[in-house]
């Protein structure tokens, strides 16, 4: 396994290197991406490619990392059938390096729009239920970014969003009621239940 | 954890004949070596896509025993050759080459020296060690 220092080097070392792993780790890892997401969710390329409107041809071609013509449009559609969004950004290579070597079947989580949602319904009742008095309107705006605000790697997965305004205010309450190792273990289960 | 791990052939001498050979590629094919070893670590199935879409090949005849990776730039074929150790989940690099032509790779005897390394290998000599990507 690559650790930071040995990438870095590489990336330190050639221009050129860090440029052609740049277009190669985009080419290749959407691909791995797609198929991860795809297995996650139990899914067939058929029924991935119902779900998007595509043909189970365009998915076996966009999860083949060595195809190379996969398009903006075609990963945007995908994107659409998992019911997530695609983010493209430019990133310094330090961003690259990190999110390269944490990239694992384990790390790729993307909860649907509706699967996130739910969470973020049934953590707000049981919040209200258990501090009503702490429970504010802004806080039930807080959504979902509330949720994972309880856990550093959650949050992570989310990080990049828009947040509410209201985000603030909830996540100060977050940290006045500390959860505790239990609670943030209850909810990470049912993150992870909700998006297996 | 990754589904695959990757090792590469150190020989008693010592030489590390695959990083010999990934310092003579361009910076190009170096990345595209990389990140296939990514993607196939953290691919379960190798064998799940059709055989045309597979990243390796088991190698037969005269070559009996080796495997190779499969990634193209271009037209260039590289082909990194090594022991599919299955039970392991793990992928030894013996060396590497470019195929040049039906039969002709460059190194030539890429895989006669392949063998050759095997055989070392086989016989205790020299040590492995975890191939970086």
């Amino acid at each position: 396994m690559i650790t930071h220092s040995d990438l870095w080097q590489k990336f330190a070392h050639s221009k050129r290197y860090r440029s052609a792993f740049a277009r190669q780790q985009f080419k290749k890892l959407v691909p791995l991406q797609v198929q991860m997401l795809r297995k996650q969710r139990g899914w067939t390329q058929e029924e991935l490619a119902e779900r998007s409107g595509l043909t189970q041809g365009v998915i076996s071609r966009a999860e083949d990392h060595q195809y190379g013509n996969l398009t903006v449009n075609t990963i945007l559609t995908i994107a659409e059938g998992f019911d997530v969004a695609f983010v493209g950004r430019f990133v310094p290579f330090s961003e690259l390096e990190s999110w390269y070597l944490k990239l694992s079947q384990e790390t790729t989580h993307a909860p649907s729009f509706d699967e996130e949602n739910e969470f973020a319904v049934e953590f707000y009742a049981r919040e209200i239920a258990r501090r009503p008095d702490q429970m504010s309107e802004a806080l039930l705006h807080g959504g979902g970014r509330f949720a994972n605000s309880l856990d550093g790697e959650v949050y992570e997965q989310m990080r990049g969003n828009e947040l509410s305004p209201h985000f603030g205010q909830a996540r100060t309450l977050t940290d006045e009621l500390q959860p505790n190792q239990d609670e943030r273990g209850t909810y990470r289960a049912a993150i992870s239940h909700s998006t297996s | 954890m990754p589904f695959w791990r990757f090792t590469q052939y150190v020989t008693d001498q010592p030489r590390c004949p695959i990083i010999e050979w990934y310092g003579t590629l361009e910076a190009d094919a170096q990345a595209a070596f990389d990140i296939l070893c990514k993607v196939l670590s953290e691919t379960e199935d190798w064998d799940e896509v059709k055989p045309n879409r597979r990243k390796y090949k088991e190698l037969f005849k005269e070559h009996k025993g080796l495997s190779e990776l499969l990634f193209n730039l271009g037209r260039r074929q590289f082909r990194p050759i090594g022991l599919l150790l299955r039970d392991r989940h793990e992928f030894l690099f013996l060396c590497g080459c470019i195929k040049t032509g039906r039969g002709t790779t460059d190194p030539p005897n890429a895989f006669s020296d392949a063998l050759q390394l095997k055989i070392q290998y086989e016989a205790g000599r020299g040590y492995t060690r975890d191939h970086t990507f």
